[in-house]
């Protein structure tokens, strides 16, 4: 087993009296592709949020390869749930694409033409060579969710978190992207966090099933009791293709 | 009246690459808590006898800092920090003017603004406050543009993205300093919002939204400069006047125009 990425022990946190989540722990590897699956409210995003060092947990300790959060950002690379920017902002897709550069910049950072050139080939990456000059304004849900990544890309990150990167994606780029993810877990480390149970177990090695606290399973050993348990809902598994290569499939709950 | 133009395009400079943060961020009202509140700074100024302007530069960056570490590290909504300042800055001038001995004759100026009469000194301090504010503005471009844009983002790039905060938060202060006697303390969150947000409908990035909003700003001042002439009324009030005419106009036609 290779050493590990991001480590928590015992991770609670509480915002407002809220309990989000609760002595959670666990490691994840080198070049593993870890998903996690729970509902709305779960902690999903909060987690992401303290491996970032954006929030502060309750108590426990977390370190992202091996150092305090705030001292490894610039190893690592985030694609929000939402893009937090207002859509008027004058900016070109090409320039916001480009921020994801500034991890690797230091004091008065100032962009030069490999950043470019780096900025180019994501958004090629990504399908969107074409809208490098468009206004961030103009792009549809799901553009915009693939510029996000595109951002995430160009840092060239060890550890990448994705907070639900394919919720506004149709089927057809969905598939595209997670391609993408498989073809860059030999590289970097991912994190993604995302309600799509039945794709994400065809690609992840590990799931975290969060709902406050965490089960974690290898994709091979999950199964709908712990789902509907996550989910507080009853979760329909259905099993397909060749008997060694069955994924995992259930409903979006 | 040389001098006037004078001001007029040294000011234009601060306020069209200042607001323009100010504008694409939405910090016009900490902006105006900034420029109330260093209206402390007159008063001080008055009272030890010395330039009023001398007195604002302190006490804006303070507010500045006040108002930014007060939000963004103690457990005060930024309204309520920017209330605070906004008044207790105000009163500190009136307390201090009424201690000074003597009456304060241009104490209108300050708060209204009288660009046609901008001494040779203040020019001067102007210059020096608008080379000020271009130096840490390129020094910062793509860190301001990243905490301006995406500040999560930036704080998970590394950025120092609260320092950056205080840092934009002076410059404000400072701009507003720049901008006191062209249009006054009490008008210039106008100056620092209206040109850039007309000139943000046709920029299609920040840089071309700062010449935009500084030829607009320029454009609005001696115009309403001519105006003030023309119809005998005071250039700050008419500057603003102008300005917000124009930006009811171009409002009114992007919404005809369908454009939101």
């Amino acid at each position: 087993m290779t050493s590990p990425v991001v480590t928590l022990k015992g991770i609670s946190v509480s915002i407002e009296g809220a309990k989000i989540l609760e002595g959670l722990s666990l490691d994840v590897h080198e070049n593993e592709f870890f998903g996690i699956v729970g509902p709305n409210g779960g902690g999903k995003t909060t987690l992401l949020r303290v491996i970032l060092g954006l929030q502060k947990p309750t108590s426990g300790r977390v370190t992202v390869f091996g150092k305090e959060p705030l001292l490894s950002r610039k190893k690592v690379g985030y694609v929000p749930q939402h893009a937090s920017f207002s859509r008027d902002f004058p900016i070109s897709v090409g320039d916001a694409v480009l921020m994801g550069r500034l991890s690797r910049k230091k004091l008065f950072r100032h962009y030069n033409q490999e950043d470019r050139t780096v900025v180019e080939e994501a958004l090629q990456t990504v399908g969107m060579a074409g809208l490098k000059e468009h206004h961030v304004g103009g792009l549809s849900g799901g553009e915009l969710q693939r510029m996000l990544i595109a951002r995430a890309l160009v840092g060239q990150p060890a550890l990448l978190l994705l907070d639900e990167p394919t919720a506004s994606i149709d089927p057809v780029m969905k598939t595209t992207i997670y391609d993408l993810l498989d073809t860059l877990k030999d590289d970097m480390t991912i994190i993604l966090v995302t309600h799509d149970t039945g794709t994400v177990s065809k690609h992840v090695s590990r799931v975290a099933c969060l709902n406050c606290r965490a089960a974690i399973k290898t994709r091979e050993h999950i199964t709908h009791e712990e789902l509907s348990d996550t989910y507080r809902y009853p979760v329909t598994m259905v099993k397909h293709g060749p008997p060694d290569q069955r994924p995992v499939t259930g409903n979006d709950a | 009246m040389q001098h006037a133009v004078w001001a007029a395009f040294l000011a234009s400079i601060a306020c069209g690459v200042i607001g323009t943060y100010v504008v694409v961020r939405k910090i016009g009202f900490i902006s105006g808590g900034i420029a109330h509140a260093a209206f402390g700074g007159i008063g001080v100024g008055y009272y030890f006898g010395i330039n009023p302007l001398l007195g604002l530069i302190p006490f804006s960056l303070l507010s500045a800092l006040g108002i930014g570490l007060l939000s963004k590290k103690g457990k005060v909504a930024e309204d309520t920090a920017i209330g605070a300042f906004w008044a207790a800055g105000m009163a500190v001038g009136v307390v201090f003017i009424g201690l000074a001995p003597g009456y304060a004759p241009d104490l209108f100026s300050y708060l209204f603004g009288s660009i046609l009469t901008v001494p040779s000194s203040d020019l001067l301090m102007i210059a020096g406050l608008d080379v000020l504010i271009l130096l840490v503005v390129a020094l910062f471009f793509n860190e301001f543009l990243a905490t301006s844009f995406d500040e999560e983002y930036a704080e998970v790039s590394g950025i120092r993205t609260t320092m950056l905060y205080l840092v934009l938060l002076c410059l404000i202060a400072l701009t507003v300093v720049v901008l006191v006697r062209v249009v006054g303390i009490v008008m210039v969150i106008a100056l620092l919002t209206i040109p850039p947000a007309i000139a943000r409908n046709f920029s299609r990035n920040i840089l071309t939204m700062m010449v935009a909003s500084s030829l607009l700003c320029l454009l609005f001042m001696l115009a309403g400069l001519w105006l003030s002439y023309l119809f005998n009324v005071a250039s700050g009030a008419m500057i603003i006047l102008l300005a917000a005419a124009v930006f009811m106009i171009t409002a009114a036609g992007r919404r005809l125009l369908g454009r939101t």
